[in-house]
């Protein structure tokens, strides 16, 4: 029969355990640390012994790549490698890694069966030394292909900046056909700075971005049209056409305003007005975003347009509407009817936007000089 | 007979007792074991995880609800642009201080007034006056209402912000240079999270250099040591284990951040009560649930909040009274969680680990005291048993407090000094078995007066931070 006393062994037993537990832990941790800083200076050693090598010219040896395929399989000792490579010089890093890339061939075929962290960390390394660059590797590539599909945002992130700085375009079609095809939500700003951080000829991916255009997710659909609008790139006629469809989807619209709003096109000004006289809480994104677009056209038009919107009740679309009007040289006089009327919210806002545009002028006029 | 009855009862109550103290410690065993894991599997990571960046920060609002700060405030504020983030803005909202709250603010950063409309979609005081300032890294606004407690200056806040995010924070309180970043992490990782929580730390005596801890060292007061102690326990113990099934019912007011729409749909935060936190938690359990909503939230152990201990008995007592009166309403508002099959595992272990662990614990361990103390003086007990029993779970209870503590002292890499883990080790025991029954009187003596006090915030004395910038 169960009887009370036993609790008092059962504690005193736990008790015990978590005594134990913690002087083994801390003698654990601390042990493992001097190993630990031991097998790092060993590391370094060797790595650097090479870096001598390939400044003086001479080449890394087998013995050495081998001994590197070894210890990097552990990301610890990755960790390593790039602490004593970011203490050299940009140039002698370059050759070492011209001359050691085969290995991360091999080790990509390892981390593949990595948890998701250790994936991403690896994707890091091939981006930061730029590995992928110049490679005919379709390992490396596949790899990273593979990456893109992880759970993980830092490894879908890091493989995809990996894949940029490859400088090859057809590899980074594939890698958007990929995550097109992927089920996750991805924030159209991970795709866009991944995109602006490529390094070869923007016009020619902007060109094949553009031929696979209709066929992608919303997502890297805004993807694209903010590099293009980053970049300056001219699709003016083919974001028109893309506009007026009605098949097009609300966000790549607003994305497309947004582009009209820093690249000025005469066709867009009557669209964007137009857009400005939508009505119904649906189309609330597409009027505010027409309203801050139209500050690029400063003619009677726009000015009797957004004097327009700010007799609406919305009190976003207002808002929008007075900061395009602030933007645009307008007058006392050509407002006095907002600043005399009776909507008393309209005249706040303008008046608040006002202000802010004049504050923020002075402030880049007495920075500027 | 009498005398007979009398023992059955008392050995009903000590079945009852020996019962209830079993529970809580297997269930702080069990937390201990699992947070222990969970540190050092970050610990293991942590190298990597400061290595690998995203090309994407979530846009925050960091909101700072302020009433009589003119001591921290503008530390507070300094530590926010200390903050290694790119996408943020800071709002103070001035609860109608006596002091120099605002004014501190608006002239050490030169902030000039704007009439900015405020778009009022959750209820709440007017707006007095609006500052701003766009010179700084970051815009930060200042605005004033009218005093109306916490609740009503962070929906203000809300109301205010122009991101998709807001963070709370006490106007006493300092993020570290990565908080922001690690407590957005999760969101970028899924989207349904919709609230994380972050680690809140004592900052007494500790000293900070732009936003890093410089050097780290227990409080010199005592009591604000043992509290060292007792967060280390709830925070790395609870709310790990709690996480594991998204049973945590609080984030801390002090550092938590939330989606800005599912807050406003929600009514915002209430100001009907002091535990506006935990009351909001609780609130968008609820919501979520109940529109079958596919949602976390999350506890994120290394997104750190330094914050100010009382030090001073006084000022401990008033705090932890209003915090249980805080999560006595919060508990009975929501009464619906108590054992609903429509809350799963929230209804059936957070809501009763909180009803029965927090909010109904001082009362019984109250009387568990008395109640063995009587039943002593009747010989109604074995006392030997029950003074063996209490001195090994006290013990037990410190060890736990004592595991984690070091756990976390190794796996954050905070430097100890000798002294100061001997410190613990003391203090440990003196916290369980001596702050702890004090606390509990305090709890329990929080409902007198309370239909006066329900609303009320208490001054407690503040003291200036170590930092350097």
């Amino acid at each position: 029969m169960f009887k009370i006393e036993y609790l008092i062994y059962i504690y005193m037993t736990l008790c015990a355990c978590m005594m134990v537990f913690n002087i083994i832990y801390m003698i654990f941790t601390s042990s493992t640390e001097k190993s630990k800083n031991k097998s790092k200076n060993a590391i370094i050693k060797k790595i650097n012994a090479q870096l001598n090598l390939v400044e003086n010219g001479l080449k890394v040896s087998i013995r050495h790549k081998q001994y590197l395929y070894k210890k990097l399989k552990r990301t610890y000792n990755l960790l390593i490698f790039e602490y004593a490579l970011d203490l050299q010089a940009e140039d002698t890093v370059a050759k070492y890694i011209k001359e050691i890339q085969i290995i991360f061939n091999d080790l990509a075929i390892y981390y593949e069966k990595s948890d998701g962290i250790k994936k991403a960390y690896f994707a890091y390394i091939i981006d930061k030394y730029r590995i992928m660059e110049n490679t005919k590797s379709s390992i490396l590539v596949n790899t990273m292909y593979q990456f893109l599909k992880e759970d993980s945002i830092y490894c879908r992130d890091n493989s995809f900046k990996a894949i940029i700085n490859s400088s090859n375009i057809t590899y980074i079609i594939e890698a958007l056909k990929i995550l097109n095809k992927l089920e996750y939500y991805y924030y159209p700003d991970v795709i866009f700075k991944g995109l602006i951080q490529f390094k070869g000829n923007s016009e020619e991916l902007g060109n094949r971005l553009w031929k696979e255009f209709e066929k992608l997710n919303t997502q890297i659909k805004i993807a694209i049209v903010r590099y293009a609008n980053k970049l300056k790139l001219d699709y003016k006629e083919e974001f028109y056409k893309t506009a007026i469809k009605e098949e097009t989807e609300e966000e790549v619209k607003i994305e497309i305003i947004k582009y009209f709003g820093e690249n000025y096109y005469e066709l867009a000004q009557k669209l964007l007005i137009e857009f400005t006289k939508e009505k119904g809480i649906r189309n609330q994104k597409i009027i505010i975003e027409s309203a801050k677009a139209l500050k690029k056209y400063n003619n009677q038009a726009t000015k009797e347009a957004l004097k327009m919107l700010m007799k609406r009740t919305d009190w976003e679309i207002k808002e929008a509407a007075s900061e395009s009007l602030s933007a645009i040289s307008t007058s006392y006089y050509e407002l006095a009817d907002i600043y005399n009327g009776e909507d008393e919210l309209a005249r706040r806002i303008l008046k608040y936007k006002m202000q802010n545009y004049k504050t923020k002028y002075k402030n880049i006029e007495s920075e500027v000089g | 007979m009498i005398v007979e009855i009398a023992k059955v009862i008392f050995k009903l109550i000590e079945i009852f007792f020996v019962a209830y103290l079993v529970g809580y410690s297997t269930f702080l065993f069990i937390s201990v074991i699992i947070g222990s894991i969970t540190l050092y599997k970050q610990k293991r990571l942590q190298p990597l995880k400061e290595k690998l960046t995203t090309n994407y920060d979530i846009p925050v609002s960091i909101i700072v609800p302020a009433h009589n700060e003119e001591v921290t405030v503008i530390d507070t504020v300094k530590s926010l642009l200390n903050i290694e983030y790119e996408n943020y803005e800071i709002i103070v909202v001035d609860d109608g201080s006596t002091d120099n709250t605002a004014k501190e603010l608006i002239e050490y950063f030169e902030m000039h007034r704007v009439y900015k409309p405020i778009k009022r979609q959750i209820k709440c005081k007017r707006e007095k006056f609006v500052y701003e300032t766009n010179a700084e890294k970051v815009p930060i606004t200042v605005v004033r209402k009218d005093n109306g407690g916490k609740a009503d200056s962070l929906n203000l806040g809300i109301n205010t912000a122009r991101y998709p995010y807001f963070i709370c924070m006490d106007a006493d309180s300092m993020l570290q240079y990565d908080s922001l970043k690690n407590i957005t992490k999760p969101m970028l990782e899924q989207e349904d999270i919709v609230a994380c929580g972050g680690l809140i730390r004592i900052s007494n005596n500790v000293n900070f250099e732009n936003g890093r801890v410089k050097e780290y060292k227990l409080p010199k007061s005592l009591l604000a040591s043992m509290q060292v102690l007792e967060y280390d326990r709830s925070f790395f113990a609870s709310r790990i284990m709690l996480d594991g099934f998204n049973g945590n019912l609080i984030i801390s007011g002090a550092f938590g951040i939330f989606k800005r729409d599912l807050v406003i749909d929600v009514g915002g935060y209430d100001t009907n009560t002091v535990g506006e936190d935990m009351e909001l938690v609780m609130k968008l359990h609820v919501f979520c649930k109940l529109h079958n909503m596919k949602y976390s939230i999350k506890y994120v152990p290394d997104a750190i909040c330094w914050s100010q201990a009382p030090e001073k008995l006084k000022d401990l007592i008033k705090q932890r009274k209003r915090w249980h009166i805080g999560l006595f309403q919060s508990m009975t508002k929501y009464k619906e969680l108590f054992l609903n099959m429509k809350f799963g595992l929230i209804s059936f272990i957070s809501y009763i680990y909180f009803l029965i662990y927090e909010l109904l614990s001082p009362i019984i361990e109250i009387i568990g005291i008395v109640v063995t103390i009587s039943a002593y003086f009747l010989n109604l007990i074995d006392i030997q048993f029950m003074i063996i029993f209490f001195l090994l779970y006290a013990a037990f209870g410190a060890i736990l407090s004592l595991t984690i503590f070091l756990a976390r002292v190794y796996l954050q890499n905070s430097k100890l000094k000798v002294k100061d883990i001997i410190k613990a080790i003391c203090l440990c025991f003196i916290e369980i078995a001596g702050l702890r029954q004090i606390m509990s009187i305090a709890r329990m003596t929080a409902f007198i007066g309370y239909k006066k006090k329900k609303l009320q915030w208490s001054d407690i004395t503040r003291m200036k931070q170590h930092i350097n910038s």
